[in-house]
């Protein structure tokens, strides 16, 4: 049994903080708040801690890093949570996932039985016909293999996502002793230094090694345990202003120019380095044997991990099988811990010079087994017995009982991010492991990625690397002394890729539940290359994207395929390197987009307004009932919020040419304090934008432009400046000024009472301007119509928003004042006739077809757009923008709806044009429009067929131009 | 009539004290100015001086009309500012100013500037500005921006012009503060996006009795 340990006969144990205690499966745990939640289920004496992707095997501690997915679990609502990662917080909740209906009985663990009998690949092969039953199969498939569920309740719905920035000289990824010693190296170049790691401490692995530090360039490390030695040097880094260090932090993808993305907690960085040092190390070589994937066997550095870090020693008696003197180190610090090493089985040969721990563990008479290893594990929740033999395979030569296998048979370089979707990890046969070696400028790689090496020699790369990386350009080659070197006494020896023992559980890919059995019966079906081996089989697919098996799928299949250890490559590794929530990838919740309010929009509110979306402005929809505001507008006094309209200044000694040049019209005699309707074109000849534009004083012209070009309009007109040379200023006044469009009968006589100038139709006719003031405030008034009614629109500076609305409202009551919305007067308009660009028209609409070529006049020298206009022109009308009316009664169709030519019989339907607005008028009490139909068609008093969405046809008549008051009496009263 | 700030709806959900500055209606404090000083002090805090004076001068000859009012302004290079504590003057382009000045003096400013040689605009009610200061608005920023704002990189009397939560703005760096100029209808989506990334740095909105308004270097 696993169990908390007090003291250690050779280091120091940490202290654990304060004790808490959390749920797993709902059963209290006790842990210390230092405790990583395996290590606290592990004390506990837990050794089950999840179920396996395909057939539910028992699992449990391996690494106690998170590379694998042995340590999966739901940690308060959120699935898929690495326990190995996560330190403990008093309360949690932690719950096992993928076990029904608990996760000691797990039913699904029947597929344990039942899948090895199907044939290999079966989901590929089987369900597939009838057709049908194809959904109902994956279902249940899906269902029986998965992993955690997401909360769909959204209970995590309050995470805060956010995305952070740094920008530091060099970054170093990776806090062992190489990349503390980078770092060093970087900071002693003067540059800014942002050093990561995924641990909550930096060190490494050295925190957990009692092996003496010697010949260390940095002298005041010798001497020193490496635990010891390498929290000295994080003293001394800590001296270092320019030192930023991040931990709990996971490097996930490194991409062109050296930008990194990490992941802290719900934090996303992105870090844009000068120059990066990845420093990942190695782990733990896989193994695979029979039944190698039991809870109890685990790797070394998993073990010391829990003895030097949490104070546990995961096992009572404990076989160590290793190719290396870590073996030894590793079986020392176990028996420091209490726990009795029955053996210790040593791949190598005997004659091999023994290590220092090789000797300790001889000294204490630990028996030591030479030439053999791990055959097959014994035990189905926890392992209870483990025989070891020849590596060639064949029979077992000895059998021992223990409850906890440690596996030490060499490191597994972590080659992902070096590799990165560029580069393909190669086999050195030199030095027994996968390496990436030729990386891009600035980036730099340094530690146990290129091998296992000691202290000293670790920190002198590091230091090294550290150096060139703060000369960016600079890149390794076989002249610079970056290029790493690892001694005959430190190469590790691999073992062979699988120990032919017999039995059918060797797992190689324990994420994905793929056997060895399984891999071979796919290359026998001819998926004999490591690509397509891997699609097949799914090996390598799983929560940990290969971290621990790609080295073993590769040599795997070189050695069952005849290819050569060099040709059989992992695939490609990409990024996410770790895992990453989409949370964390989404970033910052939606409602915090921006949003465009008016200088009216707190007015709005307090009117209990309904919001309409325009693009990123909020503009007000309606306050009541827009059918009842229609009314307002026509019998009384209306005022809507017109802010959103674009307001562009045009003026200076060639403002007029400017104007004649950039808009269609003409305009050598447009008289101060006129407004007129102005259109634009594009130099297509596209009509794209309709407005106003006012002479409001001697040279200085106003022009307003609908919402959506507001921006449009203002930067054509700027590149226009920049092309052509006129002398002339153009100012965007759209943010500048506030604008209210105060319409209806009585909005004449409303506005006479508040303003000090003549508003009477002779002093101020329709289509004119003035400059006049409210209340002190200086307003521009502009006597136009789009509601078909007697108005005016006022423009006046933003910051007396707020004021001018609360005064019109007040001065207004005793006229029945009411605001309206936008959805009121897209009625009002349609009422009247008037077109909206983008809206009625789109990006082949001719300005002389949707009815306003009158605003065209090309006998004028040039101006945008006027060669294709002419075109336009001399093509004629194909196709016309109707306003229509309905007959009372009939539905109202729905904006987009087609207009159908119907034949003699009923299958002879064309679709001969299309409705771009519709809506009832409460005015005429029938429905009202604007139409797209060929011209045959147009004809005033035609009629035409509309079909609605639910298939009715409807009878609609064309109108000359406006249902509502056709002569605008009204407009110019 | 009174002139609001682009912020009034912020204002309307904080017990703010609102105090009248130029016309313009702005908030001296956030209820407790006490509590606004030792935010700017040991965190940070976000103040709205919206009612600054906001002049821009672009195109034509805007170097020799800024140089009538602020002779040493027109040798300035771009992306650097001029100040005393009643102005500064921002250079954008080679060819673009920015002149903040306090609030009500843009009249005066305005008239002494020539508007026959360049395009000369008002923009004091058309941008907002907001003030970031406290020790800890560098945690603001790095979840603000995708722009590098080191204080080694972006010395203190410079202008950068990029995007923060997606809004374009001059952040005009002086010593102690980060004064954003951003368009008025954005204002309140800006201050929403700042406090929201900082409310976990600290951050509070503060009034004019925290930060007052002065532009000189080093306040």
């Amino acid at each position: 049994m696993a169990k908390r340990i007090t003291t250690h006969k050779y280091c120091e144990l940490p202290n654990l903080g304060e004790e808490i205690s959390f749920t797993f499966d709902g059963k209290r745990i006790p842990a210390y708040a230092n405790d990583s939640i395996t290590s606290a289920l592990i004390s506990s004496g837990t050794s089950l801690i999840s179920r396996s992707f395909k057939y539910h095997r028992p699992r449990g501690a391996y690494d106690v890093h998170g590379q694998g997915h042995e340590s999966l679990v739901t940690v308060d609502h959120e699935p898929n949570i690495l326990a190995d990662r996560i330190q403990v917080r008093n309360g949690m909740v932690v719950l096992s996932q993928n076990a029904w209906p608990s996760l000691e009985f797990d039913l699904g663990e029947f597929n344990d039985f039942l899948v090895p009998m199907l044939p290999n690949g079966f989901y590929y092969k089987m369900f597939h016909k009838p057709k049908w039953i194809w959904p109902i199969a994956e279902h249940q498939i899906r269902k029986v293999a998965g992993l955690g569920k997401i909360d769909t309740a959204g209970k995590n719905a309050h995470r805060r996502y956010e995305k952070r920035y740094r920008f530091p000289d060099v970054c170093v990824v990776g806090g062992g002793p190489s990349g503390l010693a980078a770092a060093q190296g970087a900071l002693d170049g003067g540059k800014q230094v942002l050093l990561i790691d995924d641990n909550p401490e930096l060190g490494g692995h050295a925190l957990h090694s009692i092996a003496p530090v010697s010949n260390c360039e940095n002298e005041k490390l010798n001497g020193f345990p490496e635990n010891k030695a390498v929290q000295r040097l994080i003293d001394e880094l800590a001296a270092y202003p320019n030192l930023e260090v991040m931990v709990n932090t996971s490097v996930f993808g490194v991409y062109e120019d050296n930008l990194i993305a990490a992941q802290c907690g719900a934090d996303l960085f992105k870090i844009r380095a000068k120059s990066v040092v990845l420093a990942p190390g190695a782990t733990d070589r896989h193994l695979i044997f029979e039944n190698n994937d039991r809870p109890g066997i685990m790797t070394a550095r998993g073990v010391e991990r829990l003895i030097m870090r949490h104070a546990v020693t995961p096992g009572e008696e404990a076989v160590v099988v290793t190719t290396h003197d870590g073996g030894f180190h590793t079986a020392l610090l176990l028996e420091g811990a209490g726990a009795k090493v029955a053996a210790v089985v040593d791949g190598r040969e005997s004659g091999n010079a023994k290590g220092e721990f090789e000797q300790k563990i001889l000294e204490l008479g630990i028996p030591v087994y030479k030439g053999l290893t791990a055959h097959a594990a014994h035990g189905r929740k926890r392992i209870e017995r483990v025989d070891i033999g020849p590596l060639s395979g064949g029979d077992a030569h000895h059998s021992f009982n223990c409850d906890l296998l440690v596996l030490a048979v060499g490191f597994k370089p972590q080659v992902n991010l070096l590799s990165m979707g560029s580069k393909r990890p190669e086999w050195d046969p030199a030095r027994q492991i996968l390496r990436v070696t030729d990386l891009p400028s600035g980036t730099f790689s340094t530690g146990e990625v290129h091998g296992c090496a000691g202290f000293a020699r670790l920190y002198a790369e590091g230091v090294k690397i550290g150096k060139v990386a703060t000369q960016p350009d600079s890149s390794v080659s076989d002249e610079n002394p970056h290029e790493t070197e690892r001694n005959a006494d430190e190469i590790i020896m691999a073992l062979p890729a699988d120990i032919e023992s017999g039995g059918k559980h060797h797992f190689i890919c324990k994420c994905m539940d793929v056997t060895r059995a399984e891999a071979r019966a796919s290359i026998d079906e001819g998926y004999d290359q490591v690509e397509t081996l891997k699609r097949y089989s799914s090996m390598g697919m799983g929560p940990c994207q290969g971290k621990a098996c790609h080295e073993a799928v590769a040599r795997l299949a070189a050695q069952d395929t005849g290819l050569s250890a060099l040709d059989a490559v992992p695939t490609t590794v990409r990024p996410p390197f770790s895992g990453v929530t989409f949370g964390v990838l989404a970033g910052r919740a939606p409602y915090l987009s921006p949003i465009r309010r008016t200088p009216f929009h707190q007015c709005h509110i307090d009117l209990g307004v309904k919001f309409l979306n325009a693009g990123q402005w909020k503009r007000p929809d309606s306050y009541t009932d827009p059918q009842k505001e229609v009314g307002v507008v026509r019998n009384g006094l209306g005022m809507i919020d017109v802010s959103t309209l674009g307001k562009i200044e045009i003026s200076g000694p060639e403002a007029i040419d400017f104007l004649q040049f950039m808009l269609p019209g003409k305009y050598a005699k447009f008289m101060v304090g006129r407004t007129r309707y102005s259109i634009m074109v594009g130099e297509d000849g596209i009509l794209f934008e309709d407005g106003t534009i006012s002479h409001i004083e001697q040279g200085r012209y106003y022009l307003t432009t609908s919402t959506g070009n507001q921006d449009a309009i203002n930067y054509l007109f700027q590149w226009w400046l920049l092309v052509e040379d006129f002398n002339v200023q153009v100012k965007n006044l759209s943010l500048a000024y506030a604008a209210l469009n105060i319409t209806g009968a009585e909005s004449r006589e409303f506005l006479q009472k508040i303003v000090e100038i003549d508003m009477s139709n002779e002093a101020f006719p329709y289509m004119h301007c003035r400059q006049a003031s409210i209340a002190g405030v200086p307003v521009s008034f502009f006597r136009i119509g789009f509601t078909g009614e007697l108005g005016y629109e006022i423009h006046f500076p933003a910051e007396y928003g707020e004021s001018m609305w609360n005064h019109l409202m007040s001065e207004g009551e005793e006229f029945a004042l009411n605001p309206f919305g936008v959805e009121t007067q897209r009625i009002l308009r349609l009422e009247k006739g008037h077109l909206i660009p983008s809206t009625d028209t789109d990006a082949l609409s001719s300005p002389y077809e949707a009815g306003v070529g009158f605003a065209i006049k090309d006998d004028k020298a040039d101006f945008i757009g006027k060669a294709f206009s002419q075109n336009f022109k001399e093509r004629g009308i194909e196709n016309k923008l109707v306003s229509y009316q309905l007959e009372p009664d009939a539905p109202i169709p729905e904006d987009g709806v087609a207009v159908l030519e119907i034949g003699k019989s009923a299958a002879d339907v064309k679709i001969a044009g299309r409705v771009t607005s519709s809506r009832l008028s409460p005015t005429l009490k029938r429905g009202v429009g604007l139409a797209w139909v060929r011209k045959d068609m147009a004809d005033l008093g035609n009629n035409f067929t509309i079909r609605l969405e639910n298939g009715r046809d409807v009878t609609a008549t064309v109108l000359d131009h406006a249902a509502y008051d056709p002569e605008g009496l009204r407009l110019k009263s | 009539m009174i002139k609001t700030s682009p912020l009034s709806g912020i204002y309307r959900n904080h017990s703010v004290k609102l105090t009248e500055v130029s016309g313009w209606q702005i908030a001296e404090h956030f209820g407790d100015e006490e509590r606004d000083n030792k935010h700017l002090l040991h965190d940070c805090v976000l103040v709205d001086w919206s009612h600054i004076g906001k002049i821009s001068l672009s195109l034509g000859n805007a170097a020799k009309a800024v140089k009538q009012v602020f002779p040493e302004a027109s040798a300035l290079e771009p992306l650097k500012t001029l100040s005393s504590p009643d102005t500064a003057v921002l250079r954008l382009t080679q060819n673009d100013y920015f002149i903040l000045c306090k609030p009500g003096t843009e009249t005066d400013l305005l008239k002494k500037l020539d508007s026959e040689i360049t395009t000369i605009t008002d923009q004091t009610g058309s941008q907002g500005c907001l003030v970031l200061g406290g020790p800890r608005r560098n945690e603001v920023l790095e979840r603000s921006t995708a722009v590098d704002l080191r204080r080694d990189r972006v010395t203190a009397g410079s202008v950068i012009q990029s995007s923060i939560h997606t809004i374009n703005m001059t952040l005009y760096r002086t010593k102690n503060f980060e004064i954003i100029i951003h368009p008025r209808h954005l204002s309140e989506s800006l201050y929403d996006a700042l406090m929201d990334v900082g409310i976990g740095v600290g951050l509070v909105p503060a009034g004019i009795a925290t930060v007052p308004v002065s532009f000189e270097e080093g306040k």
